[in-house]
């Protein structure tokens, strides 16, 4: 079974994204903030990471750059609601980009794409 | 000829002599005393002729004075005095032997009544006698010009040609004298004695040359006295009119103000002001009308239109005034063959040494005597100085109107600036709120999914749920379309050609345009260069414009889609008829959510503006009445990309 750790400081979506991968048939981690994120990835199997961005520091880009430095094989999906950071260099080293959408198709398809 | 020159000696010597010559001059003495205790001329001339008349002076029945008039050289009667018939004259003497008045009291009272005098029946024939200075065998002209002492006598034949000027006055026999004043001659009394019919003795000959020519003195104060006081008249009018004209800083009144100033201060029947035309394209010394009163107002149209541009540009070519007394007689006008109008005063506009237009004045008030519309140098003076002041005015008001118009300029553009950083915020503002809008629209809506993907296919709360996911959707695309307005997506450009994807744009539109019946004038230069652009993005603001334009056209109007070559790039004009925009609303048309339609996000041209700024062009509205809406939208040839 997969492991995806999902990385977002809104409650309701930590919810939703728990419920809808683990019907997808994933084994689930959720943290809130990226400081969370830091300490709980290396500590469990992790075949992806969902991260958003906008958290409070550190935030998205900067665990996104710890992660990549450290393994810079391990999938790392951007799922945000902003489309600005598409230009960023700091998201350059992301594996893809997801603009948040209540339709969760796109993220998990994406997401398949990597862990298998 | 019967008349002849007589040189008058006092009569011999002796005790009886000198005593007669002792009354005289005490005589003369007492009556110079009287003539220079005033200074009005029409004074002077009462006491002269009293003086004349009165029994204990000289003793005539009558007396005349002829004055020369410098300016239109001729020599006119200005006052007479004594009875104006027989009958009259025998009362008048009984009655001053009765009352017994002295000479002072004579004399006293003809000062108090000059003004009277001027009025007489006596006086009014005299003002009749005018005598052109060319006519050299006139015995007044000769008595003026010569110095000279003329004495006629009375010999029963009025039709002698000699006599013929003094018809008015039936003087048959006189004595004629110079008025002299530092050597030239002034004017000339004549004296008779028309109803006791006596002789003129020398000596009455003698007294009455002696008194003209010490009069002539006061004569010349008189008149310098009235020059003087003519002159400060015209400076407080001058300055009363300066201060007026400075009273507007308005042009169009300015104007008005002056012409009828002009006219109103000049007594003349009207006026016309031209400029100088500054447009680009006017010939060298183009006129304009700037204003126009009274009389002016007629000659600018009809038979007459001709006549104030052809005056004012005479004034204007020459830098001169220009006086015209009589327009049928001179040269220059004579040719319009024009009668309303027989006299006009012209003069340039100066300001700081350039020629700027020219005020015209036409037909001044006829004055009696001569009842004449003439202007005269006087006029052209005071008009010089006035048309100094008054082009000082109009280029003060010119430049208060170009800092207006400055003023208006860099409002417009700080609004234009503080639009521009509105949008920017507002960019920013949407920008910030619609990200953080989508976090909680993903959790309703992606919950509402999950709950209704585990319900039961049959379970009615299944179709509750998914109106809770239409909705979300609805938000959801709005804000990507929200979104795509506030970030800056690149744009990518290739060389085309604007033509090209005009007519690509037009495509599209066809059946829209044939189901309202409208048409579509299409106008595409041909010398247009290619331009880096991004195809989907410009035809996207061709399509938007478009749209707004057959939408906003009346069925069966006509749409006029142009483009052209401007000396940055180009231009693509887009026209439609129909109601126009309120002012209120073109300013804001292309902040986003402004327009009111309730079809449509409101984004359309927001976008639009967005993606023409990004290829460095601008893109401007205007809508009136008569030619509907236009956009125009400028591409340039070397932008700097956003």
């Amino acid at each position: 079974m997969k492991t995806v750790l999902v990385v977002d400081d809104d409650e309701s979506l930590r919810m939703l994204y728990e419920k809808e991968f683990a019907d997808e048939g994933y084994r689930v981690v959720v943290v809130g903030s990226g400081k969370e994120a830091l300490d709980v990835i290396w500590k469990e199997p992790c075949d992806a990471v969902i991260l958003d961005i906008k958290m409070e520091p550190p935030d998205g880009l900067e665990v996104l750059g710890q992660i990549k430095q450290k393994n810079r094989d391990l999938p790392v999906i951007i799922n945000t609601a902003y489309a600005t950071f598409k230009g960023d260099f700091g998201a350059w080293s992301a594996d893809a980009y997801v603009v948040k959408s209540s339709d969760l198709t796109e993220l998990k398809e994406t997401v398949k794409r990597f862990v298998t | 000829m019967s008349s002849r020159k007589r040189r008058v000696v006092p009569a011999g010597g002796g005790v009886d002599a000198a005593a007669g010559h002792m009354a005289e001059a005490s005589l003369l003495f007492r009556v110079m005393s009287f003539i220079h205790s005033t200074i009005e001329m029409d004074q002077i001339s009462a006491v002269i002729l009293s003086c004349v008349t009165a029994g204990h002076a000289l003793g005539f029945n009558r007396a005349f004075l002829f004055l020369l008039d410098e300016e239109l050289k001729v020599v006119r009667g200005m006052m007479g005095i004594g009875p104006s018939s027989g009958e009259e004259a025998k009362k008048i003497w009984e009655n001053m032997h009765s009352e017994g008045f002295s000479l002072e009291d004579i004399i006293g009272i003809a000062r108090a009544d000059a003004g009277a005098c001027i009025q007489t029946e006596l006086s009014k024939r005299v003002r009749s006698i005018v005598v052109p200075l060319v006519n050299s065998d006139s015995l007044l002209v000769r008595t003026i010009l010569e110095k000279e002492v003329f004495c006629v006598p009375a010999n029963g034949s009025p039709d002698d040609a000699v006599l013929a000027e003094f018809a008015p006055i039936r003087s048959e026999g006189f004595a004629l004298a110079p008025v002299v004043a530092k050597g030239k001659g002034l004017g000339a009394i004549l004296a008779d004695n028309r109803y006791t019919g006596g002789t003129i003795n020398d000596e009455q000959v003698y007294l009455l040359a002696a008194l003209a020519s010490q009069a002539g003195m006061a004569v010349e104060n008189a008149r310098m006295f009235s020059d003087a006081k003519r002159k400060l008249a015209e400076l407080k009018t001058l300055h009363e009119v300066s201060k007026s004209i400075l009273s507007t800083t308005d042009l169009g009144q300015e104007l008005s103000l002056i012409a009828r100033i002009s006219a109103q201060v000049l007594d003349a029947n009207g006026s016309v002001l031209h400029l100088i035309e500054e447009k680009e394209g006017a010939g060298e010394n183009a006129i304009r009308v700037g204003a126009a009163f009274g009389v002016g107002e007629s000659v600018l149209v009809g038979r007459m239109s001709g006549l104030a541009t052809r005056a004012a540009g005479e004034a204007i070519r020459l830098r001169k005034p220009l006086l015209v007394k009589d327009l049928a007689s001179d040269g220059r006008f004579s040719d319009m063959g024009i009668e309303e109008i027989s006299s006009l005063l012209c003069v340039p506009l100066v300001a700081l040494n350039e020629v700027i237009g020219g005020i015209t004045v036409f037909d001044k008030r006829p004055v009696p005597p001569f009842n004449s519309k003439a202007f005269d140098k006087d006029d052209l003076r005071f008009l010089s100085v006035l048309g100094d002041q008054a082009a000082i005015a109009i280029q003060n008001a010119r430049l208060f109107q170009a800092v207006r118009e400055s003023e208006g300029r860099l409002r417009e553009a700080e609004a234009l600036a503080a639009r521009v950083e509105r949008l920017a915020l507002l960019g920013e503002i949407t920008s910030n709120v619609a990200h953080e809008i989508r976090n909680p629209l993903t959790a309703i809506g992606g919950v509402a999914r999950l709950v209704k993907r585990n319900l039961d296919p049959d379970d009615e709360r299944a179709k509750w749920l998914e109106v809770i996911l239409r909705e979300t959707d609805r938000l959801e695309r709005l804000l990507h379309e929200q979104l795509s307005l506030a970030q800056h997506t690149r744009i990518r450009c290739t060389s085309s050609s604007i033509n090209v994807l005009v007519e690509e744009t037009l495509q599209l539109v066809v059946m829209e345009v044939r189901e309202k019946r409208q048409s579509v004038a299409l106008r595409l230069a041909g010398d247009l260069p290619d331009l880096m652009l991004d195809r989907d993005k410009i035809k996207q603001v061709l399509l938007n414009l478009l749209r707004n334009a057959i939408q906003n056209t009346p069925e069966g109007g006509a749409i006029r889609v142009e483009t052209l070559r401007v000396e940055t790039g180009l231009t693509v004009v887009m026209n439609n008829p129909g109601p126009p925009i309120p002012k209120a609303m073109l300013d804001r048309l292309f902040v986003p959510f402004a327009t009111s339609k309730p079809s449509g996000s409101g984004l359309g041209l927001a976008i639009v503006h967005q993606i023409v700024k990004q290829h460095g062009g601008t893109i401007d509205v205007s809508s009136d009445e008569e030619s509907g809406t236009t956009f125009r939208v400028t591409l340039p040839i070397s932008p700097r990309h956003e």
